[in-house]
């Protein structure tokens, strides 16, 4: 055990040390948030990730009820913060709830992909 | 051999002390078996249904029938394709008989291998079949057994994201089904069977509803375990013993941990409470392009 706990703790170290930029990347924020219920259309989504993404590979769009696309393309990765991924609406959203479909490669190569939902009262 | 037991304990301590500490100033998020949305950790009593690169090590203390016993398990999961792995493991053992002397030293070393069977992103399902052997007398002498054991097993997660009702979207169960076949015909076999009930806050806040919870608990995923043997044959028949093992497993980038109560489920089990302490290395994240990498692509 003796032996042991130097490696252990030579390897957590180096782990707390690790950069941001390896492993899965999944959501840390986002704006509108995962199923919140809004007053007024939002002008845009954005999805902050824990690590950077890949931009020719991540794609962010927004539908409606009717599985009909309301945001602009396929979304974009923010030039300044590789951790950030949006896209702007097409218009003013009415009243409905919509779903946000991501998709992302991390800057390793791990892909992950998800949805969530809010609601525009 | 007293001192050597209050250093184990100290290690585990210290240990534990710096994975609370690196865990409640890191970002959420990341992992190992995943099916879709779905992150399933590994679990510290049995077998995740995951076959991905990764490093455990669990340290377990408890006392049954009067002997204290400290075990130091480690197991390395060397990914050989996308669908299939190779496992190495084994574990240090120090028992404290009462009034007996101590017994301490290498478990036999057990290799597996194991297969993706099934993964599905839209049911956020995802299973695995392993042959596991135990090699006898690839231990020391005063833990290790003579004998090898077979052990085929199955191991599941399923995901409730496609269920209704939000609340309950963030769960999930994992289960492992084995039956061990001891070569020494005087050993009995084993039905081990074992799962886990887990509730993800990540999912929570990523896929169903932000709650604004913060660091520590934004990657806190609350789990009970129930890692469950009943004895087949040799004068033991239908006996079962397990515990049941409340507790929480913090994820993160590049790693796992997590703590556990072991709680025994009957006497036949023990009448002491135990703890389990587990951190799992995501190899697979920390090194994609080196360990972590299928051997094959």
């Amino acid at each position: 055990m003796a032996k042991i706990a130097p490696i252990l703790l030579t390897v957590v170290l180096v782990l707390c040390a690790a950069p941001d930029v390896l492993a899965h990347a999944f959501p840390e924020n986002s704006s509108p948030h995962v199923g919140s219920e809004l007053t007024a259309s939002p002008n845009a989504v954005k999805i902050w990730f824990d690590g950077d993404i890949e931009p020719v590979f991540s794609t962010l769009i927004v539908k409606n009820a009717g599985d009909t696309q309301v945001s602009h393309g396929r979304g974009q990765v923010d030039a300044s913060d590789k951790t950030l991924l949006e896209t702007a609406l097409a218009g003013p959203l009415p009243p409905g709830q919509y779903w946000v479909y991501w998709s992302v490669i991390a800057r390793d190569g791990h892909h992950t992909a998800g949805r969530f939902p809010f609601t525009v009262q | 051999m007293r001192p050597m037991k209050t250093q184990k304990i100290t290690i585990g301590f210290s240990i534990l002390i710096m994975a609370i500490a690196v865990t409640t100033t890191s970002a959420p998020a990341c992992a190992h078996a995943i099916a879709g949305m779905r992150l399933f950790p590994a679990t510290l009593s049995f077998a995740d249904p995951g076959i991905g690169a990764e490093l455990p090590l669990v340290f377990s203390h408890i006392n049954v029938d009067g002997t204290e016993q400290n075990v130091l398990s480690a197991s390395w999961t060397l990914p050989v394709t996308s669908d299939f792995s190779a496992v190495l493991s084994t574990d240090y053992q120090d028992l404290v008989p009462g009034g007996l002397p101590t017994l301490h030293g290498a478990d036999n070393v057990t290799v597996a291998a194991a297969y993706q069977l099934y993964e599905n992103d839209n049911s956020e399902s995802i299973g695995l079949l392993q042959l596991v052997d135990t090699i006898g007398n690839s231990g020391s002498q005063a833990i290790g057994t003579p004998y090898s054991t077979y052990t085929p097993e199955f191991a599941l997660g399923q995901g409730f994201g496609e269920i209704s009702a939000n609340w309950l979207k963030p769960v999930a169960l994992t289960g492992a089904l084995s039956e061990s076949f001891p070569t020494d015909s005087s050993v009995p076999r084993t039905l081990n069977w074992a799962f886990s009930v887990q509730y993800s806050i990540p999912y929570l806040q990523n896929f169903v509803r932000y709650v604004g919870l913060k660091a520590p608990f934004n990657n806190m995923i609350p789990i009970i375990e129930f890692p469950m043997q009943t004895c087949l044959d040799r004068g033991c028949h239908g006996q079962t013993t397990g515990y049941v093992a409340p507790g929480v497993i913090w994820i993160n980038h590049y790693f796992q941990w997590g703590v556990e109560l072991q709680v025994p489920v009957n006497h036949r089990t023990g009448n002491s409470v135990g703890i389990l302490f587990g951190i799992d290395f995501y190899l697979d994240d920390i090194a994609p392009h080196g360990i972590g990498a299928p051997l094959f692509h």
